[in-house]
């Protein structure tokens, strides 16, 4: 129980932090090696970049549990109660479908990568591992986006019933 | 053609207008435009997400990031803060003064302009209050300076221009030292007036014992941007390398020479690194796929052409940072970069400009709609900081919107102030 609240809670975030970190001592590796023992590393610009590309796609799964996506709400605000739950739900159903279509799409993109069996050719590192980012990142988006909406349905329900209790 | 783009930008706005984030908005009007007018197979979406990320230059908005969350929680900002306070605390309008020059020397550490109104402006919004400003101007200033953020390098949207624009982020970072500087000059002169006129701000003292006291110990915060660019311009490193030497060199000067840096505040700024760069560079990939798109159905060049052929080259500036900014009142500014560059950049390229110094118009417009209302960036900042609604920062921060604006005709018609200095 306690793992799943941990996997819950800290997932995406302990991964990236680590992630985070590592990136940055491999590149001031690099700068160190090339310039002061005058030794460059073949292979770390590749590593850190596909580095980013996990930090990016775990990282807009985690922005997205963190409620922290940019969207512009000028009109939202402006609208009545009932305007706003309609666009609320629209947002968040085409959100999902967006989502899904990309989980396909780059689900589809790394299998056939890892099928031709590419290797990257400054660190030997199979290809498919920088592509898994997207598929990885897009089906825990998905996730957090289902766990939201679960959590403000209940709070939905929740919020009518005090309604309903005090008139 | 004309079927396409109507899709294209329809879908986009709708979604946007309904309040979907601004990623899936983007991405949704890419695929349904290709769906509809095209037979592409969708995977090239997944293609460019994919190759438009894997990019070494891009990797230092994260950097850049990290580097500024260190600096702020590791006491720097605030020794810049003392170092600014005794070189300007003495003219008119003094705290207003210190908040603009510190945020210009914070510019010089980080790239980012929200970043900027939160290190500068968290501590000099509260003291301007107290000090009898008023609250809405106090917040406007703070506001408005911390868009020096992004135009004195480092730069994260020069950063994405660059790759946009496929020239080098190292020009377009030493071509906006000079901007950046005009930028400040501007707000201290609207300080300087509003001050006098409304009696804000304290009488103090100039002297220069207190600032060599503040100098030796903010010496350590001042070295940062000789280090950054001086790295980069003696080819030591490139820009994307040098956030990260900015990042060990603030984790060492907190951790050891103003030991204000411990484990927890380390992991905060990264938490903090790590959600931000989720959102921006999230944004960026799908941005760019949307660009991608646009490209390969050669909407950029067509509309190019039906531009060149009907204006002279000072209307179509003119026009240029009109549309450019009113698209900053209304979406942000990296999926706009990412978007209106290549549509741009041909218009610009075609009547001789270079693309240097487009990328500092483009990003000192972008950066003014940091400022504009409705949708800017540090509006919401700053008003989260002092609890002044936006709608009332909007009124105060008028006059400097105008004063930025002067400076951006400026640097449209005269190359020399941006490029000049690329020799």
């Amino acid at each position: 129980m306690s793992v799943l609240r941990f996997l819950n809670t800290k997932l995406e975030e302990v991964f990236l932090v680590i992630l985070m970190a590592a990136a940055t001592i491999l590149v001031f590796a690099q700068v160190f090696t090339r310039y002061v023992l005058k030794i460059p590393l073949p292979w770390s610009e590749e590593i850190a970049r596909y580095m980013f590309l996990w930090l990016t796609w775990v990282g807009a799964s985690f922005a997205t549990k963190e409620r922290k996506h940019v969207n512009i709400d000028v009109v939202y605000q402006l609208l009545p109660q009932a305007g706003k739950k309609v666009c609320t739900i629209l947002s968040t159903f085409i959100w999902i479908v967006f989502v899904c279509i990309m989980a396909y799409l780059s689900l589809k993109l790394t299998l056939s990568v890892a099928s031709g069996g590419q290797i990257a050719i400054g660190s030997g590192v199979p290809m498919w591992i920088p592509y898994a980012s997207i598929p990885t990142g897009m089906t825990l988006m998905l996730f957090r986006l289902l766990q939201n909406c679960v959590h403000d349905f209940r709070a939905g329900t929740q919020a009518n019933l005090e309604g309903g209790e005090n008139p | 053609m004309i079927l396409k783009i109507l899709i294209l930008f329809g879908v986009m706005f709708a979604l946007m207008i309904i309040g979907a984030p601004i990623a899936v908005s983007l991405g949704i009007a890419t695929i349904t435009t290709m769906v509809a007018t095209t037979n592409i197979g969708l995977t090239s979406i997944a293609t460019a997400c994919f190759s438009g990320l894997d990019s070494f230059p891009l990797m230092a908005i994260p950097f850049f990031i990290l580097a500024g969350n260190l600096m702020r929680s590791g006491g720097i900002s605030r020794r810049i803060l003392d170092f600014a306070d005794a070189l300007v605390g003495s003219i008119t309008g003094s705290t207003g003064m210190v908040t603009v020059v510190a945020s210009m020397f914070f510019a010089a550490l980080s790239g980012s302009s929200p970043a900027t109104v939160t290190a500068i402006g968290g501590i000099t919004i509260p003291e301007m209050k107290k000090e009898g400003y008023d609250p809405a101007y106090a917040t406007a200033l703070a506001a408005a300076a911390g868009t020096i953020g992004v135009i004195i390098p480092p730069s994260i949207p020069f950063v994405i221009y660059g790759v946009a624009a496929q020239c080098s982020i190292s020009d377009l970072f030493l071509a906006g030292i000079i901007p950046g500087i005009m930028i400040g000059i501007v707000l201290m002169g609207v300080n300087y007036f509003t001050s006098k006129k409304h009696n804000y701000g304290t009488k103090k003292k100039f002297e220069a014992k207190n600032l060599f006291i503040t100098l030796r110990t903010s010496i350590w915060a001042l070295l940062v941007p000789v280090i950054i660019l001086g790295g980069i311009y003696g080819g030591i490193f490139t820009p994307t390398e040098s956030a990260v030497v900015a990042i060990i060199y603030s984790l060492l000067v907190g951790v050891f020479v103003y030991k204000e840096l411990d484990k927890k505040a380390i992991y905060e700024a990264l938490r903090d690194t790590v959600l931000i760069n989720g959102q921006t560079t999230f944004l960026v990939g799908i941005s760019m796929a949307f660009a991608r798109f646009l490209t390969m159905s050669q909407v950029p060049t067509s509309i190019a052409s039906s531009i060149l052929n009907i204006s002279n080259p000072v209307l179509i500036l003119l026009v240029i940072n009109v549309f450019l900014l009113i698209v900053g009142c209304f979406i942000d500014n990296i999926s706009s970069c990412v978007i209106l560059t290549p549509i741009l950049l041909p218009i610009v390229t075609g009547i001789g400009m270079d693309p240097i110094h487009f990328g500092i118009v483009m990003t000192v417009n972008l950066a003014i709609g940091f400022i504009t209302p409705p949708y800017g960036c540090n509006l919401f900042f700053a008003s989260a900081i002092s609890n002044v609604p936006v709608t009332k920062i909007a009124a105060k921060i008028l006059p400097m919107i105008l004063v930025m604006i002067g400076v951006l005709m400026l640097l449209t018609f005269i190359p020399a102030l941006s490029i000049g200095i690329l020799g």
